[in-house]
């Protein structure tokens, strides 16, 4: 098991032995989750968060994730203030760096639900 | 975020007519002359007096939940003390010799009156000081034993190899003894009633993980045998430095931080709907004492040589390696394999939030001891600046007092940086125990936000200013 702790006003984003990671937040919670769409690999840090269904849209295709996928893609992470540890399902001595990116899920939980926006 | 998130929690105390019925019940809590200021900085022979500086309490509030950075304000203090008194009134206390000379204190400290007063304002006071968890700890994601344990094995390894901030703190101060002194002060507040608040957990009926905790329990009080019960051993340690080995002697000196460490233990023990944040929490304390206590031990002998007796850290570094291994394989993990995953979140959780709270109350601690370290030279410098108070929205009206001979200031902390100026008399400032400094007609002192002080008028009177001069 590797565990990786990272300050999140200083990186959001994570590649662990070649798969990325980011940090979503969603204002209530917080998840690290892998960044491939699970349909066709597209960048899901790039995707828009709708605040009323609560799901994370992929803005290659359209595709939709909802909070129990996500958390299903996600590794279990505890948030001490802004610090961030993570458990990667890997060696300990697996590889991996951080990352600072914009994420734009994490705008749009600022300023709420996509549906509100005109 | 964990369904019981305590700021969600609304006690209706924002609201105006309870907001008004809470100011009267902490009041007529506070109104019970156990409670009320003293004329003594060690407190001997009385269990049951322990002074919460009854004039401040109107001035906070209490139905707000703090945040990180208040941790160690003055309604912060004044809401551990009264916890403390609160969660020790379920616990027995009785003075060393005949009990007749506090028999009164006695059934003021456990009468149906005190501890309904208490149990009224106890989840207003809890929200108070530990909603603040809330908001600095979350999980996330599917947690299985494997990644839990992964984390537990992280965390203490990077304890296992740093140094103790605290160890290096009373080694570099211009008086060691003093600061070392400090630090065996703080925790005597839990560790003079050591296992008290664990106590809580054994009883009911939850299985064979029920009479693992039990033997962890009857570790800690001696097996029965009082010389060996843990508390009897710091007993000893304070003995052997001439200090007072009375419950609370030094109640004066507690600093806010310190409370809080006992008090989280009450908090998630008397709670139950937070036992596994409890059992994580126990784990941290159990797993990580084995290198803090050596440290301590190391530290204690480095001032004093052998004329400390430290056997009851010596006695914690050896057996919490047994707790540890205990508690999580024999405890926690079992009880994994019996209630399901669902309840590793709330393990993490304690583990984190006690984790966090004992570096808080280390932080805290190193600065306490090192204000006073420097307050013969803290005076100089504040002569400077008494007479150059400064312009502009920093400052704020003095307040100017007049005080008799005798008249002494229950310990507190301000808000802000305070001018402390005199102008009349003579006034000791105290900063520790047995850690004073006499300010004489001209003298000044920089108290610094959130340093716990109190003081003594030691002249037939004495006028002073107190001036804050920072936002």
């Amino acid at each position: 098991m590797l565990v990786v702790e990272f300050d999140s006003h200083e990186h959001n984003y994570l590649v662990v032995d070649e798969e990325p990671y980011f940090l979503l937040e969603t204002g209530e919670n917080f998840l690290v989750t892998r960044d491939r769409c699970p349909h066709r690999g597209g960048p899901l840090h790039l995707g828009a968060w709708n605040g009323r269904t609560k799901s994370l849209v992929c803005p290659w295709h359209g595709t939709c994730l909802m909070e129990p996928a996500l958390n299903r893609r996600s590794v279990p992470a505890v948030r001490s203030g802004q610090n961030i540890t993570a458990m990667f399902p890997v060696s300990d001595e697996t590889s991996f760096q951080f990352q600072k990116r914009m994420v734009i899920a994490n705008d749009n939980a600022k300023n709420g639900p996509i549906a509100n926006r005109r | 975020m964990s369904q019981y998130a305590l700021h969600h929690r609304d006690f209706g105390a924002h609201s105006s007519p309870r907001a008004a019925n809470l100011a009267a019940d902490v009041a007529a809590y506070a109104a019970n002359p156990l409670f009320a200021n003293g004329d003594e900085w060690v407190i001997e022979g009385n269990p049951y007096r322990r002074p919460v500086r009854p004039q401040d309490l109107a001035d906070h509030d209490f139905a707000t939940p703090l945040d990180k950075a208040a941790f160690c304000s003055g309604s912060a203090l004044a809401a551990q003390r009264m916890l403390i008194n609160i969660y020790e009134s379920d616990a027995i206390f009785l003075p060393e010799g005949d009990l007749r000379p506090v028999e009164g204190d006695f059934h003021r400290f456990y009468n149906p009156e005190t501890r309904l007063a208490g149990e009224t304002i106890r989840p207003i006071l809890e929200r108070h000081v530990f909603a603040f968890f809330d908001r600095e700890i979350d999980t996330s994601g599917i947690w299985s034993a494997d990644d839990m344990t992964a984390l537990f094995d992280w965390r203490l390894k990077a304890v296992a190899e740093s140094d103790s901030a605290v160890k290096q703190a009373v080694l570099a101060a211009a008086n060691p003894e003093e600061a070392a002194t400090s630090f065996l002060i703080q925790p005597a507040s839990d560790f003079l009633t050591e296992a008290s608040a664990m106590a809580r957990n054994v009883l009911g009926s939850f299985g064979p993980v029920q009479s693992e905790l039990f033997k962890v329990l009857i570790d800690e009080y001696g097996y029965g045998v009082h010389q060996t019960k843990h508390s009897t051993l710091y007993r000893e340690t304070l003995g052997s430095r001439g200090l007072s080995p009375d419950v609370h002697a030094y109640w004066q000196f507690y600093l806010a931080s310190s409370l809080a460490l006992t008090n989280y233990f009450h908090y998630v023990s008397k709670n139950h709907e937070m036992f596994f944040r409890y059992l994580g929490a126990l784990y941290y304390t159990e797993a990580s004492l084995v290198y803090a206590t050596r440290h301590q031990s190391e530290m204690l002998h480095a001032v004093w040589g052998d004329d400390v007796d430290t056997r009851y850290f010596d006695e914690h570094s050896h057996i919490d390696k047994h707790h540890g291994r205990m508690v999580i394989e024999q405890i926690i993990t079992p009880l994994i394999e019996q209630c399901g995953d669902s309840i590793i979140p709330d393990v993490v959780r304690g583990f984190e939030e006690i984790r966090l709270l004992q570096d808080m109350a280390d932080a805290d601690l190193i600065e306490q001891i090192a204000w006073s370290d420097q307050r013969h030279a803290a005076k100089d410098e504040a002569v400077a600046r008494a007479g150059a108070t400064p312009a502009g929205p920093a400052a704020h009206q003095p307040l100017v007092f007049h005080e008799d001979e005798g008249e002494l200031s229950t310990t507190h902390v301000h808000e802000h940086d305070e001018l402390f100026a005199i102008e009349d008399g003579a006034i000791e400032l105290v900063s520790g125990f047995e850690q004073t400094l006499r300010l004489e007609a001209g003298d000044a002192v920089v108290i610094p936000r959130h340093r716990l002080h109190g003081s003594l008028v030691v002249s037939p009177h004495c006028t002073y200013r107190v001036t804050a001069i920072s936002e």
